[in-house]
């Protein structure tokens, strides 16, 4: 038993942290490449955790009509490599937001990249760019 | 609705964003609190009934007193002598809020916390804006 | 030595007993009583709350982890496995969303849970150590807040410092007790504890989020 259970945590281990792991569903399944979305507004709330760190925008328009719009980022262990930590986006800081809109429409996208207001643009290890266990070579 | 939306002018927004921070008016968040202290979290509402103005509400808990901001962003403000009194689930605070033509004003907000168990709470109450009382209503975000 | 013998089905059957409350089989009769517990006021509205509506909003019945005593509370069996190569030990949960938890025996200190990498979490950073060779002594820190650490449904937050003390008294009988030191939601750390009893069985398959249709009937009162 000890062998098999050092090999099954080392593996877990592995699969866990590695940026190029699988993503558990596909993007295309979710997420319409077609409808992109270039977004500026404050951020109002941080979810950093597994299995996706969402974050969520207030738009305001011109009229002062006011949405909400939860975006979808990769995992912690993929965006750490990528220049994030959990303290990078801050309440109440305003961020430009690239990516695809989902195909149930609503005021929710997959985010491709955020750029933060020193002006630094950051991918964010979307599972448009990360095979899902569901697609075949 | 537009496949593109605006795109900010995003040199002038820095300028106001370094202006927030100096008044500390952004902080790291990881609010998840769904079952911790009741109001912590974030919470989008209204004021002035039905079709009334959007206002979004952070609120955070230390252990000892509630702090929070209006309107994360450009027009923020602090949230003021917030209190929240478990006996009734009344909820108190105070704020100088800015409205969209710049305008600031004192503002005082009273509501009731309901269905508390609920990660999607509601605040009910009223809305009070120099001499001007409207309803007030937000809810919890999941 | 938490665990069955060798070659032996066997795992504690948890899911009764509590942290508040003498007597009766399971608690332990050092527990506190109910209006003993140092809760801030907030803290005893909200489990006041929980109780009056049948704890129908319980994060647990929809499938979320069982954090802290959560996890001792949690029916369909507990295992503690010790790997003392690994210098970890693992609490597996046979039910609830099929937890496995692991306590660091290395001798290693907590992250810090400003660091930016450290996420807080449903079972929280757990480092231990054996006590007078006979009790394991989990201290955990970096709890979230989206579950009840009890059945009860004593609220917490992410101020939670957890240390449970856990001693096999006889083959059959684990004694658990949990310290929550909590200063968030309490005004003073507090204990309580109960037992739990060996099966020489083996845990059935069981995936909470399998066949749970129970969460959309939950109204409550």
């Amino acid at each position: 038993m000890g062998n098999a259970l050092r090999f099954g945590l080392v593996a877990l281990g592995i699969a866990i942290t590695s940026g190029s792991a699988y993503a558990h569903h596909s993007f295309a399944a979710e997420y319409d490449d077609k409808q992109q979305f270039k977004l500026t507004g404050a951020i109002t709330k941080v979810d950093w955790s597994n299995p996706h760190v969402y974050f969520y925008i207030d738009v305001e328009d011109d009229k002062g009509n006011v949405t909400n719009w939860a975006m979808e980022m990769g995992a912690p262990g993929a965006l750490r490599g990528r220049g994030w930590d959990k303290n990078t986006l801050k309440i109440g800081e305003v961020v430009t937001v690239e990516g695809a809109r989902a195909k149930t429409g609503g005021f929710h996208g997959n985010a491709r990249s955020v750029t933060l207001p020193s002006g630094q643009a950051l991918g964010t290890a979307s599972s448009r760019d990360t095979p899902s266990t569901s697609q075949t070579k | 609705m537009p496949n593109i939306w605006w795109v900010s002018n995003v040199s002038f927004k820095k300028m106001l964003l370094r202006i927030a921070s100096v008044l500390g008016l952004t902080f790291c968040g990881v609010l998840f609190a769904q079952e911790g202290f009741p109001l912590k979290g974030t919470w989008h509402g209204n004021f002035g009934g039905e079709s009334g103005t959007p206002i979004t509400l952070i609120f955070n808990w230390d252990g000892k007193s509630i702090s929070g901001i209006v309107n994360p962003g450009l027009r923020s403000s602090q949230l003021e002598n917030a209190s929240l009194n478990p006996s009734n689930w009344t909820v108190h605070f105070e704020t100088n809020y800015k409205d969209r033509s710049g305008a600031v004003s004192k503002v005082v907000v009273d509501a009731k916390l309901e269905d508390i168990t609920n990660r999607r709470r509601v605040l009910n109450g009223t809305w009070t804006q120099g001499d001007q009382k409207s309803p007030f209503t937000a809810k919890r975000d999941d | 030595m938490l665990s069955a013998a060798p070659g032996k089905n066997g795992f504690w059957n948890s899911g009764t007993g509590g942290l508040h409350g003498k007597g009766g089989a399971m608690n332990l009769s050092t527990n506190l009583e109910l209006d003993e517990i140092p809760f801030q006021p907030w803290a005893r509205a909200l489990y006041d709350e929980r109780r009056r509506d049948q704890q129908k909003n319980d994060p647990h019945a929809r499938c979320l982890p069982p954090g802290g005593p959560r996890q001792f509370h949690t029916p369909y069996g507990l295992l503690i496995y010790e790997l003392p190569e690994m210098q970890r030990v693992l609490i597996l949960s046979g039910g609830g969303p099929r937890t496995w938890r692991v306590v660091y025996m290395d001798g290693r200190p907590h992250p810090s849970e400003d660091d930016g990498d450290f996420v807080n979490g449903f079972l929280g950073h757990s480092v231990g150590k054996w006590e007078n060779k006979d009790t394991l002594v989990i201290d955990t820190v970096g709890f979230n807040e989206q579950f009840w650490f009890a059945r009860a449904g004593y609220p917490h937050t992410e101020a939670l410092h957890l240390t449970e003390r856990i001693t096999r008294v006889d083959y059959d009988t684990l004694k658990y007790e949990a310290t929550i030191d909590d200063p968030g939601a309490y005004t003073k750390p507090w204990t309580g504890g109960h037992n739990i009893y060996f099966v020489e069985e083996d845990f059935e398959e069981y995936f909470c989020q399998g066949n749970n249709r129970d969460a959309e009937h939950l109204v409550g009162e």
